[in-house]
This record gives C-alpha cells, structure tokens and sequence, in this order.
C-alpha cells in the first residue's frame, strides 16, 4: 500500500514539475486520436483524410484551450459530411450550432471532454462508463455533456447507415435530403431514449 | 531570511490567480445585477437563434404538409402558435440562464472572498511589528 501511495506522489510531483509540456501534450495526443478517428470513420473528404492535416490540426488544439478541440472536430464533421451532401451537413451544423447556443458556450473544459470522450467511448464499445465515471467525478453539466455527446454519435452513425441512400437521392431534390437528414434526429427513438437514460444516470449516480 | 508563512501565502495567491482566479477575478469587475443581467441577455439572444434554427428545420421537414395546408390553414393562428411557443422556450430558458448565472456569481464571489482574505493577511503580514522594511 505504500509503494502505491509513494508512487502516486511521485507521479503527482512529476506531473506537478512539467505541467506546462505534459497539459498541450496529452491535449494534442487526445485531438490527434479523435480527429484520426472521424477520418477513419466519416472519411468521405479525401483531403482533409491526411496526416499531416490531422498533426497540425493536432499541435494547434494542444496549445489551445479544449473548446478550440471541440471545435476543430465540429469542422472536420461538417466538413467530411459536406462531402457526401450539402444538405446533410447543413441539418448537421444546425444541430451542432443549438447544442453550442443553448449549452456549450455556457461550460467549462470539463463538459467539451466529457462532450468528445462520449462518441469515443461508443467507438470503443465501453459506452457506458461514460454516465457512470460523470456520475461519480462530474455533476449535472456534465451529465447533460454526456446526453448531447450521445445524440452526436448516434446521428453520426445514422448518416454514416444512410450514406448510401443519401447519394441516391437526386441533386435537384435537396428537400428530400433534408427530410432524409432530419428524419435521423426526430424519428430515432433509440437515440432519445438512451440521451435520457444516460442522463439519468449521470444525475442518479 | 524568509519569511516561510509569507512565501505560503503568495504561493496560495499565485495558484487561485492561475487557476479559478482568471474567471472569479473577472467577475469581480461586475456587480451582481449586471453581471447576471447580462449573462440572461446573452442567453435570450442565443435562445432566440437557437429557435429560429430549429423553426427552419421543422418548417424544411413538414414542408410538404405545410405546402398543401398554406392555402386553407389559418396563418394568423399558425403564427401565433409558433410565438406562443417561442415565448414560453424564451421564458423557460431566460430562468435557467438566470438560476446558473446567480450560481456562478456567487460562487466565485464566494472563492473571491478567500483570495481577497489572503491578500489581506499578506498584506498586514508586512506591517507586523519589528519588520525592518517601512513602507
């Protein structure tokens, strides 16, 4: 037990010594693996689907504070979804542009990590950590954080199920493609329920 | 010689002044009325463009019923139905920005009164009788 606690002051004093390199760098790798992470999975924009882009992207948001990260991924987002349809990327900005109005621009750093760890913790199966980790460390803005980064996933995931049928539709009938778009937001009941539930957890817990 | 409790004490200043101090010292140019004033303005303003937003989205989504109804709906009810709605979102969100903004305030404010209690301490630190330093 007290090598454990000796070590944890180590780490502690470690950390303490070279916060100022150790703070942008794990900011940089975290942004570095979610920006990989939308390439791989939404990667429908073949240039923004480069390394390099991703590194830049990557230092930039390392030395900047985590809403810049939350940022930086929103325009990969969009950007990748733009290519696939205008449209789609349009209803997707909208959605993006109301959670940032009504909630995030109110928060802290603490609830744009917990807003991006929420789709990666879905993309590495462990989605349910989530609510509970933000139940037991963070509070009731955080556990909101938790809902809005469900419902982002789970409309991503809609889009990337319906891209197909997305380009079948004609380019002259874009108000079937918003429809299509905004279909995913208002008809996906399994998104709402788990926002909720998640949410109650986050609460609960 | 230094002065072990002194140097504990501006290091404890230093520390809030790099941590919570950035966001609790900027909010002590404000008072309660306006700093809360304005945070409930900035969110009505938000608020109001949040719901537009989704106003177009639900309008591109029913704009097939909508086309076929324009003719024979009441448009005057329509418009009033949507600013009723709006009215009470406005209301309803226009509470919680007020609620979280009062939060806010005097949390800092409270965080504040600890900072401001150091630098007191510190300050009479150096008028402490037998300090060879006049100032």
């Amino acid at each position: 037990m007290t090598t454990i606690l000796m070590i944890k002051t180590e780490i502690q004093n470690l950390y303490a010594r070279y916060e100022k390199i150790v703070r942008p760098l794990v900011r940089g790798v975290f942004a570095f693996g979610l920006l990989l992470m939308i390439n791989d999975r939404i990667g429908y924009m073949t240039r923004l689907d480069n390394v390099f882009i991703v590194l830049l992207a990557s230092v930039l948001c390392g030395l900047l504070p985590m809403g810049f990260t939350a940022f930086v991924c929103a325009f990969f987002l969009v950007a990748h979804v733009s290519a696939l349809s205008i449209e789609v990327a349009g209803v997707l900005l909208a959605v993006l542009l109301c959670m940032f109005l009504l909630y995030l621009r109110l928060c802290g750093s603490k609830q744009y990590i917990v807003l991006l760890l929420t789709p990666l913790a879905f993309v590495l199966h462990i989605p349910y950590v989530m609510p509970l980790v933000v139940g037991v460390a963070g509070g009731m803005g955080s556990a909101i954080a938790v809902s809005l980064g469900v419902v982002t996933y789970y409309y991503l995931s809609y889009i990337v199920e319906n891209a197909a049928a997305i380009t079948a539709i004609s380019d002259n009938d874009s108000l079937e493609k918003i429809s299509t778009a905004i279909s995913g937001l208002v008809s996906n009941e399994e998104m709402w329920i788990m926002a909720v539930i998640f949410l109650l957890v986050g609460v609960v817990v | 010689m230094i002065n072990a409790e002194r140097t504990r004490l501006m290091a404890r200043l230093a520390a809030f002044e790099e941590r919570e101090g950035r966001d609790a010292l900027a909010i002590a140019e404000y008072y309660r009325r306006d700093y809360i004033g304005a945070q409930v303005l900035m969110g009505l303003v938000c608020g109001t463009i949040a719901f537009v937003i989704a106003l177009v989205l639900y309008v591109f989504y029913y704009m097939e019923d909508l086309m076929q109804a324009i003719f024979t709906m009441d448009l005057m009810l329509f418009a009033r139905d949507i600013l009723l709605v709006y009215l009470g979102f406005d209301i309803v969100y226009g509470i919680i920005c007020y609620l979280y903004a009062t939060y806010q305030y005097d949390r800092k404010r409270r965080r504040l009164k600890g900072y401001l209690g150091d630098m007191k301490e510190l300050y009479h630190s150096y008028k402490t009788p037998g300090d060879s330093k006049k100032r």
